[in-house]
């Protein structure tokens, strides 16, 4: 029985049971609720916290690099903006002395237990890099299971590997760098915590309790809040594929020089077709347009920077968005990509990338910088920023055909007068120094005597020979800069019409394919048949096409300017008196001749058909009419057998070219002969006595007088030679032969042609005014190779006529200086900082630029196959193109004091002259200047050293060490063992950074996912 | 049959009944029991479903939030890619192209990716895998657009009606229901520093990044409103200004009542603001 009351009771205890059922439920579901919530904002929260571990470790990373460029530098501040100039070569580029990069040649550094960023010398010895990992390697396994593999390292597929697995050989797994909320980086000698004590105060410990990675106390700032590990590329040692791959027909096939002429046929991985393939599809719009045209997308359009693609229509080109695209890429088409020959995964990946940058400006230094010659990268504006912002882009000698006045006023300081420009910024060409002052930037000549080694301009072969007929301009440093700039021109421009510049008085016309005077003969003959006894003079011109694409010129002209007459004596006190002074009128003072010849070869002017002269110009000699100069009559005595042609006060020879029906114009001058021609053949008629130039384009040296070497008494002399390295048949300078600073042999005589030499090893050689001894073009000369002078000579100048299509191609331009072109292939050269100056791109960042030091001989030798040798056939081989490319990387990678990385395009020549000289087998590549210069072409304007192209893979983890771990000093890896994995993010950040300012010139910031 | 019943109660319960006061008392005291329960039961289900209210509309907007960043992290940031951030009078729209795999069948994870509110206010995000975007063909992303620049963001028109066109109704899909209101203004460099401006740089090298503001309302609360006074309550937090972030312009606005809204729609107005760097 159950009393009533209790019954009452039951009810109300069911009720609140009910009520208290029902709170908890509901509390209970909002408190399950909220908790997944927590969870998932948790999540959130940790992807959050990983992000930003990840992105500040990215900064880490760089700002540990920019440390690396301060300690390899010295630092120049003006005006807060700081320059650092390499040390030395070794610092120009990213420390690599932790990796042995014969087996890994793509990488630069990881993070490395004991290890910093950069170490040793040269680096300052105030400089000390923090020393950053721990002795946790990210392959070992975390409390909760996570570890990076070693394949999982690869995925950029950046690294060697000899397996047909992603696993890289040869390459030690990057090490934890621990994250506190007071230190980036624990280390044995770090300032946290030594030894395996991190984890914990363990029995024995002394110090702050507080301390120890797990403790989450506040006031504990050696708390761990995550880990991150990397590894850096060179990334700028390969080949940018959405640049590189030549696309050019066959008649343009043998153009290199940019990234997009590069022969993707010697990487490794390509099936046979897979380079044609890509390109196809990579360039669709694009195709094999070989547009030169600024802005209109040719690959050949100067202002194409490759950052974009080019659009026709509704078509384009293609491109990579990033590293994970190209290799999703290579992964999709196997028809492209192959394991073969090597049998290594995607082979291909080891030396292509999707990214680089460089910043297009210069930073070479003179070894002696001075005012003339400055640090270019440390040459300042007005507002103390550098002064070149970016390389002189050659397209702009464009503008001068154009005529664009303004233009061509900025650019290059002309103003067109009549119909020559005339150099309006002062009397002289300004140092960049001066220019700071003016406010502008510098124009093309004002680069050209930055860039030029003052000491190597203005040699004279007057002075200590008061007699030799020779301009007094020739001394003038900047007359010659000045000539050297309008030779450029006219290598650059269409057609073949010498530009005339003026600089005050003076003025210097550009070399074009045009006949040249080279020698002015004296004869004497007796041409009245009536009077045996009537001598007449005769100055008899020479003229001579020195280039190798010697051809008919249209109508020239050859004036004489000034008087000359005809003496005759011999011992006798009682000498005839000289002839009139002649010519002595205007059309006896000119000759005209049109297309007669090509003056391949020198050739004495006669009366071939289109050949407009004078009557009494001309002479009958053996049959052949020839035209020149008369001198005038005068009476002979038998007895008088001395003849000689005697200027007036002086006289000047002035070749003139036909514009048209509007006149001509002059393109060069032989200037204030003031010296008599003496000792003229004794018999009538013969060609032994000249006066001759050293180099038929250049006045410079003046004209020394010659005669014929062993000229057999009543020979005729003979004509139509040019100037012999040896003596036979060659020309002996007889008396006026330039001395000062000149060196003859003295048991020799003095040939003028072995300045085309001009080796301190031969018989006749000069020494620049800084006293070093540039050889000339002929340098390297062996048998009937690489002789300027000889006939048909593969080893003559060219006059290209057409856009550079390298900055190499400079050194096709005449230095007037005899047989000298500038000069890219000599260790003495004073022009290779002109390949630093300019370029043939005009953009200030530019993609598709290549690190010559680069450890991947296969990306040189992209650059190198297939290039022409001489501006056309022959071209660079397999064997020769593999050759140069692995004499270079064993250059650059050579630990001797005077090797390594090159500091700038500049090294390119100044310090592989042997190298790459000595990668050549046939004697035709070895003895010719262009021939050598052809890997100076084909590297020069894709080499950065400027810019450091990086890219840096990095993993980030945040997560924590459980508080209350005590784990013994003696336990294996505790570091990873401990730690409890919260998130993780991979970045692949693919960074350009100026070596010379710190600045990041750009960047690419790939999330990795896995 | 009553009164064999009868001899089995207690004696007690025959000597008297219910008394009407205690009947008064009892039915007083229960009577204050159940609502006193009642009010606390109210009160927990009030808080429970603000709190509730409160985690829908915090977890759909940081799910709005992280997605638009992971979209934003893998953004095609390149001079000749076009992208559009672009700026109305009330909502915005933010639409660029991102390496990651849309709609479509195109095996290249290339596509279009936009962002924003939807007719029924609702923040909608469409992703396209671009047709063209497979290795197969040469087309590039903005092969139809005339004079990309990356210089000049402002002008974008012509790309922003081709991230569109990419994007058909059929690719967008309802990210977050909650979110009624989208607002971004722009972080960019310049001489003094970074700044938050309304309106573009002149150069895509200054633009550091974005600060975007969204403002969500949860379902019930929704419930109790029409269209127009969701429009009513977007179009009251105001457009972005320069120099202030999102949540200073909206915190003094939202919540607060709205004339012709219901307060208890608009007193659960929640907003959130994130910065995404670019570059």
């Amino acid at each position: 029985m159950i009393p009533q009351n209790s019954h009452r009771r039951g009810v109300a205890l069911i009720l609140v049971l009910s009520f208290v059922v029902l709170a908890t439920t509901l509390i209970v579901a909002f408190f399950s609720r909220s908790i997944l919530h927590r969870q998932v904002a948790s999540t959130s929260g940790s992807q959050t916290r990983v992000d930003i571990l990840a992105q500040s470790a990215l900064e880490i990373v760089i700002g540990d690099l920019k440390q690396e460029i301060a300690a390899g530098s010295t630092a120049n501040t003006v005006g807060g903006i700081t320059i650092y100039t390499p040390i030395s070569n070794r610092t120009v580029a990213p420390y690599d002395g932790d990796i042995n990069r014969t087996l890994q040649p793509n990488l630069l550094k990881t993070s490395a237990f004991s290890k910093a960023v950069f170490s040793g010398t040269p680096y300052a010895s105030g400089s000390t890099a923090t020393i950053r990992a721990s002795n946790a390697l990210t392959t070992g396994t975390s409390a909760n299971q996570r570890f990076i593999s070693l394949g999982r390292w690869n995925a950029p597929l950046l690294l060697s590997s000899t397996g047909s697995l992603f696993t890289p050989t040869n390459f030690t797994a990057p090490h934890w760098i621990i994250v506190t909320r007071g230190n980036v980086g624990i280390h044995s000698t770090g300032p946290v915590i030594s030894g395996t004590t991190f984890l914990g105060r363990n029995t024995g410990d002394t110090g702050p309790a507080d301390k120890g990675i797990h403790n989450p106390a506040p006031s504990n700032t050696d708390y761990a809040i995550g880990r991150f590990a990397y590894t850096v590329y060179d990334e700028g040692g390969l080949l940018d594929v959405n640049v590189a791959g030549n696309r050019l027909g066959a008649t343009d096939n043998d153009r290199r020089g940019r990234l997009h002429q590069a022969d993707l046929s010697v990487i490794p991985g390509f099936t046979t077709t897979g380079p044609t393939d890509l390109l196809s599809w990579r360039t669709a719009a694009t195709g094999t347009n070989t547009d030169d045209v600024a802005g209109e997308g040719g690959l050949f359009d100067p202002k194409r920077d490759f950052i974009a693609v080019q659009k026709t229509g509704t078509n384009s080109d293609q491109t990579f968005f990033n590293r994970q695209d190209l290799i999703a890429y290579v992964k999709n088409t196997p028809s492209q990509f192959s394991d073969t020959p090597t049998g290594l995964r995607y082979p291909a990946l080891q030396y292509l990338s999707s990214f680089s940058r460089e910043k297009n400006a210069p930073s070479w230094a003179p070894t002696s910088p001075t005012t003339t010659n400055p640090k270019l990268a440390d040459i300042r504006a007005k507002n103390n920023t550098p002064m070149l912002k970016q390389r002189f882009p050659l397209s702009r000698i464009d503008l001068i055909r154009l005529e664009t006045a303004a233009d061509v006023l900025k650019y290059f300081g002309l103003e067109k007068e009549s119909y020559y420009w005339k150099y309006v910024h002062g009397s002289a060409i300004n140092t960049l120094d001066q220019v700071k002052d003016l406010e502008r930037d510098p124009n093309f000549f004002e680069l050209l005597k930055a860039a030029i080694l003052a000491g190597s301009l203005g040699k004279s072969g007057k002075a200590g020979t008061a007699s030799l007929p020779e301009s007094a301009t020739g001394v003038l440093s900047d007359l010659q800069i000045l000539q050297i700039g309008a030779n450029i021109i006219d290598q650059y421009d269409i057609d073949n019409l010498p530009t005339e510049i003026r600089l005050g008085s003076e003025a210097v016309y550009g070399v074009e394919n045009l006949p040249y005077l080279v020698r002015v003969f004296g004869v004497h003959a007796a041409i009245d048949p009536g009077d045996p006894n009537k001598i007449n003079g005769w100055l008899q011109p020479e003229l001579w096409n020195p280039h190798q694409q010697a051809t008919t010129s249209g109508t020239i002209r050859l004036r004489m300017v000034g008087q000359a007459h005809t003496l005759v004596e011999n011992d006798s006190p009682s000498q005839p008196p000289p002839s009139a002074p002649a010519p002595l009128t205007t059309a006896d003072a000119e000759i005209t001749f049109n297309n007669s010849s090509t003056f391949e070869n020198p050739t004495v002017l006669t009366a071939v058909p289109g050949t407009i002269y004078s009557s009494t110009n001309s002479i009958i000699l053996s049959g052949t009419t020839y035209v020149g100069f008369q001198t005038g009559q005068v009476d002979a005595p038998a007895n008088h057998t001395l003849y000689k042609i005697e200027p007036e006060v002086s006289y000047s020879f002035y070749l003139d070219y036909a514009v048209g029906t509007s006149g001509y114009r002059p393109y060069s001058v032989w200037k204030n002969i003031n010296t008599a021609l003496e000792n003229l053949p004794a018999a009538a008629g013969k060609h032994g006595a000249f006066f001759v130039k050293a180099d038929p384009r250049t006045d410079r040296f003046g004209a020394s007088v010659g005669t014929v070497y062993n000229l057999a008494a009543g020979a005729d002399g003979e004509i139509g030679k040019t100037i012999r390295m040896t003596g036979a048949n060659g020309m002996t300078i007889a008396s006026h032969a330039p001395t000062s600073g000149f060196t003859w042999n003295p048991a020799t005589n003095f040939f003028l042609g072995l300045l085309s030499d001009n080796s301190s090893t031969s018989d006749g050689y000069y020494a620049d005014p800084d006293g070093v001894v540039r050889r000339a073009d002929g340098a390297n000369w062996t048998g009937a190779e690489g002789l300027p002078l000889s006939p048909a000579s593969a080893g003559r100048a060219i006059v290209l006529n057409r856009p550079f299509r390298s900055v190499g191609e400079l050194s096709y331009a005449f230095r007037d200086l005899p047989f000298k072109s500038l000069d890219f292939f000599t260790a003495q050269s004073a022009d290779a900082a002109l390949l630093d100056v300019f370029s043939v791109d005009d953009n200030e960042v530019v993609a598709g630029r290549i690190n010559p030091n680069t450890r991947n001989k296969q990306v040189l030798q992209a650059m190198l196959l297939g290039a022409s040798k001489s501006g056309a056939a022959p071209t660079l081989s397999s064997t020769e193109a593999d050759a140069l490319a692995q004499a270079i990387v064993t250059w650059t990678g050579n630990s001797a004091p005077t090797q390594g990385p090159l500091l700038n395009r500049a090294d390119l020549v100044t310090k592989l002259e042997t190298v790459i000289g000595g990668a050549w087998t046939a004697d035709a590549d070895k003895a010719n200047k262009t021939r050598r210069e052809s890997a100076v072409r084909a590297l020069a304007d894709v080499s950065n050293t400027r810019t450091w192209n990086l890219m840096i893979d990095l993993i980030a983890q945040t997560g924590r060490y459980p508080t209350g771990v005590r784990p013994q000093p003696a336990e294996t890896d505790p570091l990873n063992k401990y730690f409890v994995v919260e998130g993780e993010r991979r970045y692949w950040l693919h960074l350009a950074i100026d070596r010379y300012t710190g600045e990041i010139v750009d960047k690419q910031l790939e999330l990795v996912s896995q | 049959m009553a009164r064999s019943m009868k001899s089995y109660l207690p004696a007690a319960c025959f000597r008297r009944g219910f008394t009407l006061v205690e009947l008064l008392v009892a039915m007083g005291v229960m009577s204050l029991v159940v609502v006193m329960l009642t009010n606390l039961i109210n009160g927990v289900t009030l808080t429970t479903d603000r709190s509730h209210r409160r985690i829908d509309a915090d977890a759909g907007a940081r799910v709005a939030l992280d997605r638009l960043g992971l979209d934003l992290e893998k953004m095609l940031q390149r001079p000749d890619v076009d992208y559009a951030f672009h700026k109305y009078d009330g909502n915005d729209t933010i639409s660029f192209y991102a390496t990651t795999q849309g709609y479509g069948t195109a095996s290249r994870p290339l596509s279009a990716i936009a962002y924003l509110i939807n007719g029924n206010y609702q923040l909608d995000r469409g992703a396209r895998t671009i047709a063209g975007a497979d290795w197969q063909t040469p087309v590039f992303v903005s092969a139809s657009t005339q004079s990309l620049n990356r210089t000049d963001i402002v002008n974008h028109d012509t790309s922003i009606s081709e991230a569109k066109t990419t994007l058909a109704a059929i690719d967008y899909q309802t990210l977050c229901e909650d979110i009624l209101r989208l607002e971004f203004a722009y972080l960019v460099k310049d001489a003094a520093g970074v700044r938050i401006a309304k309106d573009a740089p002149s150069k895509f090298e200054n633009l550091r990044g974005l600060v975007v503001g969204v403002a969500a309302l949860d379902a019930r609360s929704r419930a109790m409103t029409t269209p127009a006074q969701l429009a009513q309550i977007a179009a009251g937090l105001i457009d972005a200004q320069d120099g202030k972030d999102i949540l200073s312009l909206w915190d003094p606005v939202a919540g607060k009542p709205l004339a012709g809204v219901p307060e208890a729609a608009t007193s659960n107005v929640r907003i959130y603001q994130r910065y995404y760097f670019l570059q």
